[in-house]
């Protein structure tokens, strides 16, 4: 439906995105995951033809959507990552102009409005100016503003950031309610793994400006068959214990968190027996000691060797 | 068109106290600088060789019954020095029967104060009634004589101070309010409006015609200020005057379109336009004559300045009633000036290039 093809953009001396294809099909639920500066937003502006690419193309509908951009803007709801809404302005007045953008006037637009209220649940609220809402408020209103003309993609740019977990897991149920019973097709751009998780039929994984993996969940964690993510859980913290465990050969990641270390190795039989081992010579009492299925966070500390949110 | 339109004024409605404050202080500075160019004097040095003291007092008296002039007494090695330090650029030799001019550079007073003196000393002589021969007369009249029409001049410089302020005024304005331009891409409600289907044509038409009234307000109250408070007289071929003014109000939109579209931040502009609306004021000669500029290099700059051809075609219907064929290559300029800088702001204001 929606397709990049060789997509990459230059700034001054700076390669923001390098080279990047991506597909949406009609009525999926796509992830763009990638840590902060990955040209996750480059990516999704020159997507919505808002943003000249240095090369490659964008294609929409077999059609050329740069050359002709009119068609796939009708068709497309874009949420910005940046509140995009004039803050001295109601959130009424702020969707009664973007419909009007839109073509929609009179009753219809009226009552498109109340709907699109509903569904982000901000109807009590609508005459309030923008600027006195809560960011989790401003949030949802700036969803609502891309829904008015019942785009048939969806283009959301961490629609989630910076807000309190209730207003998130509104959003994300909003999300997958457009999805599913709206038939919208979705891109969803984060860097939270849970919500792509939870949200997407299919993830494209982006770092340095290029997408470095990209399938379905489970394809994307055959990608780490040959390791194997254990969690090992301690009563306290012991340096040395980590050293060790960092030195052996056949573990490529150790990951401290608060109770305790992940581990990323190789997949042998007497791995488990190993980091017995090594908790007992550097006297460390296990609390838990468990093989887990990797989750995409691990599935991008083995493509990158590095954190997402680092 | 409309919907942007009224969004813009529906905005400004909102958050009026900004756009008052400099429309009020536009009027303000606009009333007391008219008020301060009629009533103003202009300050003459003057010395004497052969004038008793008591003579040269009584003489000056009686020159600054002008309300024009301020006539001050001096001597020939102050006034030389102070000419010779470009500190002045004339002064006056008043004598019994005559006057001279002692020039460093020229002014657009000099001719004048040589018309008012002239004048005087005639009156003078006649009212002495000393019997007057052709080859006296002449002493009375410097000796270079030109034929200006100064009352002319005069006319012509206070027009063009008048008008060059209330442009210059009128282009801060407009400016200043299209940095909501830059503020609305920063928070990207911009690229919102950009990502519609409504056509980027229709999007700023209706822009356009926001700046372009408010600009348009300003210039109306301030000439109808200048005229009920001031008695300034624009004349009365309004169809050119009105064409002139939007012509001008049209190029100077267009120039805030491209400023806004070449900067990055609104602080970039707001940093910008004083510097381009100034520059340009200087060059376009809104402070000054243009004569007054020399260097070629600043003269060809000039020919890209709006606010140059607002003031030659506003002043030439004003001052000389100019006809519509006398004034095409002003109007052409500002046309030109208007495709310029509209086709440079809406190709990088419509989509960004990075
Ligand atoms: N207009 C611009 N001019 C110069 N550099 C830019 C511009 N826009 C983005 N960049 C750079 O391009 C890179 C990618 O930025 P982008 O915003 O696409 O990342 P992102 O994946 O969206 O990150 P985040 O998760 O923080 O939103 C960054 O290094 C950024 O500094
Ligand atoms: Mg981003």
């Amino acid at each position: 439906m929606l397709e990049v093809q060789g997509l990459s953009k230059s700034f001054k001396d700076l390669q923001a995105v390098k080279d990047v294809s991506l597909t949406l099909k009609e009525g999926e639920s796509v992830g763009l995951l990638g840590p902060n500066g990955a040209g996750k937003s480059t990516t999704i502006q020159m997507m919505s033809t808002g943003l000249t690419p240095t090369s490659g193309q964008v294609i929409y509908n077999d059609k050329d959507a740069l050359k002709n951009p009119k068609q796939l803007r009708r068709d497309l709801g874009v949420v910005p990552q940046d509140i995009a809404l004039y803050e001295e302005l109601s959130a009424y007045e702020n969707l009664l102009f973007f419909g009007r953008l839109y073509g929609l006037k009179g009753k219809a637009l009226k009552t498109k409005i109340e709907e699109v209220l509903a569904l982000v649940g901000l109807s009590d609220r609508k005459k309030d100016r923008v600027k006195n809402y809560s960011g989790g408020m401003k949030r949802r209103i700036n969803i609502a503003a891309s829904l008015l003309h019942n785009p048939k993609v969806l283009i959301m740019d961490e629609p989630t950031v910076g807000i309190d977990p209730q207003s998130r897991s509104y959003i994300l149920d909003l999300i997958k309610q457009l999805n599913k019973e709206n038939h919208m097709t979705v891109l969803y751009t984060s860097h939270y793994m849970e919500e792509v998780e939870k949200l997407c039929d299919r993830i494209y994984i982006m770092d340095h400006g290029e997408v470095i993996a990209s399938g379905t969940k489970s394809d994307l964690q055959n990608l780490m068959q040959e390791e194997e993510t254990v969690w090992v859980e301690t009563l306290e913290k012991n340096q040395a214990f980590k050293q060790a465990l960092e030195a052996d050969q056949t573990i490529t990641q150790v990951i401290e968190s608060d109770q305790g270390y992940k581990v990323i190795a190789e997949k042998r039989e007497d791995l488990l027996g190993d980091l017995f081992d090594y908790a007992k010579v550097h006297h460390v009492k296990l609390t838990a000691l468990a093989i887990q299925t990797p989750t995409l966070e691990d599935v991008f500390l083995h493509l990158t060797g590095r954190k997402l949110r680092d | 068109m409309w919907t942007v339109f009224m969004m813009q004024w529906k905005r400004l409605l909102k958050q009026p106290f900004v756009v008052l404050t400099f429309f009020g202080l536009t009027l303000l500075f606009v009333t007391f600088l008219g008020q301060s160019q009629t009533t103003g004097k202009v300050g003459v040095q003057t010395y004497t060789d052969d004038l008793s003291n008591p003579a040269y007092t009584m003489l000056i008296d009686e020159l600054n019954d002008s309300d024009q002039f301020e006539f001050r007494q001096s001597d020939r090695t102050t006034v030389e020095e102070r000419i010779k330090n470009n500190q002045l650029s004339f002064a006056v030799e008043l004598n019994e029967a005559s006057f001279s001019f002692l020039v460093g550079q020229s002014s657009f007073s000099q001719p004048l104060v040589r018309e008012y003196l002239t004048e005087v000393y005639q009156e003078k002589r006649w009212l002495d009634a000393n019997d007057l021969t052709e080859s006296d007369l002449n002493n009375y009249i410097p000796l270079e004589t030109t034929s200006v029409d100064t009352a002319g001049d005069s006319i012509q410089y206070q027009t063009q101070v008048v008008v060059g302020m209330t442009l210059y005024f009128v282009m801060y304005t407009v400016l200043f309010q299209m940095m909501s331009i830059a503020e609305q891409k920063t928070d990207g409600t911009w690229e919102r409006m950009m990502l519609s289907p409504v056509s980027k044509m229709k999007i700023f038409s209706g822009l356009f015609l926001h700046y372009f009234l408010i600009g348009f307000i300003q210039v109306g109250l301030s000439f109808v200020i200048f005229t009920q408070w001031i008695g300034f007289s624009f004349g009365n071929h309004y169809g050119l005057l009105l064409l002139s003014i939007s012509l001008f109000l049209t190029a100077i939109v267009a120039l805030g379109l491209m400023l806004v579209s070449l900067v990055k931040t609104p602080q970039q502009l707001q940093a910008v336009i004083p510097i381009v609306a100034t520059a340009s004021a200087m060059l376009g000669g809104a402070f000054w004559p243009l004569e007054f500029v020399t260097q070629p290099v600043l003269l060809i700059f000039s020919r890209i300045i709006p606010i140059r051809y607002g003031i030659e075609t506003l002043s030439d219907v004003i001052v000389r009633g100019a006809s519509m064929s006398e004034l095409v290559s002003g109007y052409g300029f500002l046309i030109a000036l208007t495709v310029l800088f509209g086709a440079i702001g809406v190709f990088f204001l419509e989509r960004k290039q990075g």
